[in-house]
């Protein structure tokens, strides 16, 4: 028994020696790179990025491990990569809550200063449905009647604190009306209360296609800056007289303090990616549609980012602590 | 079950006067979780308006255990009951001590505590499973070095073979360090 | 009626294709492996199988990774009766009387009789979604948050019934098992909750870290400390491996039973398929004439549960099916899966690709032929796998949990999580605290707690919606009257207890 904790102790003073060794000499990469996505497995996020790695592999010419480290709505992935050495073989899916997360609870981390940004992705597209049934033809009808009806209108959203959630208090602010908001955990649930008539709306990404296409939902409105190709007769939230624009763009980071030489090759591996054919193809399935962002415009609208969100977070009065 | 039987007697003292000492423990216990929920939901936010508010189920709940705690608690004081069954402490420590090396070396470790820094580096799945295999292995008072190396590889090469290799995990194997 | 015939047909002439078999046989086979290894998170194997499938053709995909669902699904119990380890919410009912039956060296015929009612159950429940899966989609569609509430109130007072002990401790087990589930991030303001500040309980404590604690690090621990005289009587006489006559007559109502609740409660996605194991579970501790035999080896107490286990997985695919709603996170995975195929799941397949949708039913029946052809041969094997010396056996338990809660996230907190969770399970069995409840109201308790709060909100505070609602008011009535029946024969014992004094 002793013999074996000598042998242990004797293994990790080796192999903390051999930490030194400096894997930056060779050429980059020079192993397997780890992609973090801070969801788990098998959302809309996990699958796109998944594609995502596996079209950028080709370009990258060495695999791209996906690991998935869910929790605290997308933030705990970034901050344990914040930690990891930043020779860029950890890099992680930073998403929009990152930016919204020290406005809202105490954090470990500061996206300004301990990340370093490498590529600007791509969007979501949310949009507002309502059930085929309903009265409101139109997303003016339906602010105009929640207008009128202070409190009456129930909608509900994939969780409080998304970006869903954000953007519809946002609407209220601006319309001056007064709706009640109803967390779900996911689309699912969303869904089905919505078909069963609970809710009168759901805010949503295009979690509600199927039942949009089946006719069983009117979409009302989209939030993007330009219209889905999807759903080419559906007005953004802009032409329906709200000056407003909410797509949660997302993109890739790794630690601060990353190599520009290495910031550049992954840059460059994951555009081809973004480019590829079979990328293409699974966004067009997945309703999502790219906004790619260089390493420098990503890192300026991580920048801005975290000035508006902290606007938003204190207009709204959400801050939790 | 029927731990009752074989479990020894407790000893003398205040405890003496306890008729139901399981009872009066497990209830005091509960007492205690009571307590600590309360205090730890405390800065939540409770009923707004017809909004339930975030600390009000905790608080409820919080309330009933500390209510069910007492009762139980008080019941252990009067009713008579089994005494209190002995702890092994081998068994547990060297269980805890192997899941904990998993848990240190699988991924490696780095964080701060209170301001010291924790730092294991990631030691990979093939040293974690066998150093918790080999340490767990102890818990047993039946201990035989051979067999045990036997099986600790074994067991090492078919995780690997069933969990990287077959069911594609992404687990990194070797030693590597960040 | 003959168009039902016609449309099974062409279901089982695309299921029976020897390349959908094939594949068909294959899902059931990793899934049974997944299933069987304790914790693996079944979620986390699916999305690495999925790239796979991309290159399949849909059907082939869909059906391969359905047949991954039932395989795990029915792998799990295997597991909670050879070494009491829970893979889910629904198998810790299975725990309860399938592993007393395995340290009475009955495995055999725990496993085979749980192999069995799987079996009956899945070919009713598929005849059941292929004629009646449009109608009963309008049940599940009735269901609000009120009604959700309801049920989840109803799973609880199930809880308190399954104990086999004292009441109030059952009660107790409850009411801590609903706090430890509210820690984490508030659903309706996102506050974080007990959380300490600490990031990695910002989503709360998951399932596997606790079952496998109360369950499996603690019966480790609990084990050890017995002599191996003592303990080794699960290895000492095995008697034969299959169920006997009597077992089967004594089982064949208790699966008839489970198999229709779990018909019933699968089809409402959230939830109901849960209930329904520890429904059917209850149902027959309180029809038995021998309650007294329920958590001490009833088999009747293993095929019931697992009859509406296996049912209500079949019938979850009703809401996927004709809804598009994934009652799971396993089939979310199986909606991506589609949409990268190209199929928008929903209303539509149905009309638009009956091959494919009438294939899926086929194949499910299929699916549990497979599972049956698969696990009754294994039987012997896991029966075998208990004559390892339980000294070298406990190792590879514990590291197979390591393993599989560490796969779940990659979350190294997760394993140390379970660890703790160990330490309280041992505890809790020494102070005659059962871990059972409060697993179940640690699963049940985010559910019942939303859909309150959801509830509160739409009705804007008003609590009556809870009663004037007939679907709630009747589930509520009935939570009542089961509390008050479960609490009866604790106060005439109470009563006789004091006259003693």
């Amino acid at each position: 028994m002793k013999n074996i904790r000598h042998l242990c102790a004797a293994f990790a003073v080796a192999f903390v020696m051999v930490a030194g060794a400096d894997l930056r000499a060779q050429e980059f990469p020079a192993k397997p790179v780890t992609l973090v996505v801070p969801w788990p497995a098998g959302g809309t996020t996990d699958i796109g990025m998944r594609a995502l790695a596996t079209a950028t592999e080709k370009y990258l010419k060495q695999k791209i491990v996906t690991e998935n480290r869910p929790g605290a709505a997308g933030v705990l992935g970034p901050q344990q990569v914040v930690q990891a050495t930043p020779d860029g073989y950890t890099i992680v899916q930073i998403p929009i809550t990152v930016f919204r997360a020290p406005f809202m609870r105490k954090t470990t981390f500061a996206p300004e200063n301990d990340l370093t940004y490498i590529i600007g992705v791509t969007g979501y597209t949310f949009g507002v449905v309502v059930r085929a049934d309903a009265p409101w033809k139109t997303f003016q009808e339906f602010v105009a009647f929640a207008k009128a009806n202070p409190g009456k209108i129930n909608y509900g959203t994939p969780g409080a604190g998304t970006s869903l959630h954000l953007t519809m208090e946002q609407i209220a602010a601006k319309q001056g009306i007064k709706w009640t908001h109803v967390p779900f955990k996911g689309t699912a649930e969303t869904t089905s209360a919505l078909l069963g008539g609970h809710i009168d709306a759901v805010a949503d990404a295009t979690g509600w296609a199927p039942q949009v296409n089946a006719g069983q939902f009117r979409l009302l409105v989209t939030w993007s800056a330009a219209r889905s190709k999807n759903w080419p007769d559906v007005p953004t939230l802009k032409e329906a007289g709200v000056d407003l624009v909410s797509n949660s763009p997302f993109g890739i980071a790794g630690p601060k303090g990353m190599d520009p030489k290495v910031v550049q090759v992954l840059h460059d591996a994951f555009k081809k990616g973004l480019e590829d054919p079979s990328y293409v193809e699974s966004m067009a399935k997945l309703d999502q549609e790219a906004a790619y962002l260089s390493s420098d415009q990503y890192r300026k609208f991580a920048l801005e980012q975290l000035v508006e969100q902290k606007k938003l977070i204190e207009d709204l009065g959400l801050r939790q602590d | 079950m029927a731990e009752g039987a074989k479990s020894s007697a407790t000893g003398g003292g205040i405890l003496a006067k306890i008729r139901g000492p399981r009872d009066f423990f497990g209830g005091l216990a509960l007492i205690i979780v009571a307590l600590l929920a309360f205090w730890a939901s405390s800065n939540l936010p409770g009923q707004q308006g017809f909004a339930f508010g975030p600390g009000t189920g905790p608080r409820i709940f919080a309330s009933v255990l500390l209510f069910i705690g007492l009762i139980i608690a008080g019941t252990g004081l009067i009713v008579k009951g089994p005494p209190l069954d002995t702890f092994a402490i081998r068994g547990p420590a060297y269980v805890m001590l192997a899941i904990l090396i998993f848990a240190g070396t699988i991924r490696g470790i780095r964080l701060d505590l209170a301001g010291i820094p924790i730092r294991i580096p990631a030691f990979g799945m093939v040293f974690a499973t066998f150093v918790s295999f080999m340490v767990s292995l102890f818990g047993s008072k039946e201990f035989r070095l051979v067999e045990s190396l036997i099986a600790a590889v074994g067991m090492t090469i078919f995780c690997v073979v069933l969990f990287v290799y077959l069911l594609g995990l992404p687990f990194q194997l070797w030693p590597m360090f960040f | 009626m003959s168009d039902l015939l016609a449309n099974l047909a062409l279901g089982f002439s695309v299921a029976a294709a020897p390349m959908n078999i094939a594949f068909c046989l294959l899902g059931a086979l990793v899934g049974t492996l997944v299933g069987v290894l304790p914790g693996i998170g079944t979620v986390a194997t699916v999305a690495m199988l999925l790239p796979i499938t991309f290159g399949l053709p849909p059907v082939g995909a869909l059906i391969m990774l359905a047949g991954f669902y039932y395989g795990a699904q029915y792998g799990g119990s295997t597991t909670s009766i050879l070494v009491n380890i829970p893979g889910e919410a629904s198998s810790v009912v299975t725990c309860l009387d399938g592993h007393q039956m395995a340290k009475n060296g009955r495995a055999g015929a725990a496993l085979s009789i749980a192999a069995i009612g799987s079996f009956f159950a899945g070919c009713v429940a598929t005849v059941l979604v292929a004629a009646l899966g449009a109608p009963l989609t309008s049940l599940a569609l009735l269901f609000g948050p009120a009604e959700y509430f309801a049920l989840m109130v109803l799973g609880l007072i199930f809880a308190v019934v399954l104990a086999k002990g004292s009441i109030l401790k059952a009660v107790a087990m409850i009411i801590l098992g609903l706090l430890l589930s509210m820690v984490g991030s508030d659903l309706e303001t996102g506050a974080g909750r007990m959380t300490f500040d600490i990031a990695e309980l910002s989503d709360g404590i998951g399932f596997a870290n606790v079952a496998m604690g109360l369950f499996g690090f603690a019966e480790i621990i609990r084990n050890l400390e017995m002599s191996s005289e003592s303990r080794d009587i699960i290895n000492a006489k095995v008697s034969g491996l299959m169920p006997t006559r009597k077992d089967l007559i004594d089982s064949s109502g208790a699966i008839a039973r489970g198999t229709v609740l779990g018909s019933i409660l699968g089809i409402l996605p959230g939830g109901g398929a849960l209930v329904a194991s520890f429904a059917a579970y209850t149902f027959e501790k309180r029809i038995s004439k021998t309650p007294k035999m329920f958590g001490h080896g009833a088999i009747q107490g293993v095929a019931a549960p697992e009859a509406a286990n296996n049912a209500a997985a079949q019938t979850s695919f009703i809401p996927l099916l004709t809804l598009g709603i994934p009652p799971n996170a396993v089939m979310a995975l199986m909606v991506g899966a589609m949409t990268i195929h190209g199929i928008v799941p929903g209303p539509q397949v149905m009309v638009k690709q009956p091959e494919l949708f009438w294939g899926m039913i086929a194949s499910m029946w299929l699916g549990n032929l497979m599972l049956v052809i698969i696990n009754l041969p294994l039987v012997g094997l896991w029966v075998s796998l208990l004559r390892v010396p339980y000294r070298l056996l406990f190792p590879s338990i514990i590291v197979f949990c390591c393993i599989g809660i560490f796969s779940i996230n990659n979350a190294p907190t997760d394993v140390l999580i379970a660890a703790v969770f160990g330490l309280i399970g041992y505890w809790l069995v020494k102070h005659d605290f059962e871990p059972a409840p409060l697993v179940l109201a640690f699963v049940l308790g985010p559910l019942m707690e939303e859909n309150l709060r959801r509830a509160m909100l739409i009705a804007r505070g008003d609590a009556t919606v809870f009663l004037t609602r007939p679907i709630s008011g009747v589930l509520l009535a009935i939570s009542l009257i089961l509390l008050i029946l479960a609490m009866l024969p604790m106060i005439s014992k109470r009563r006789d207890e004091v006259f003693v004094e």
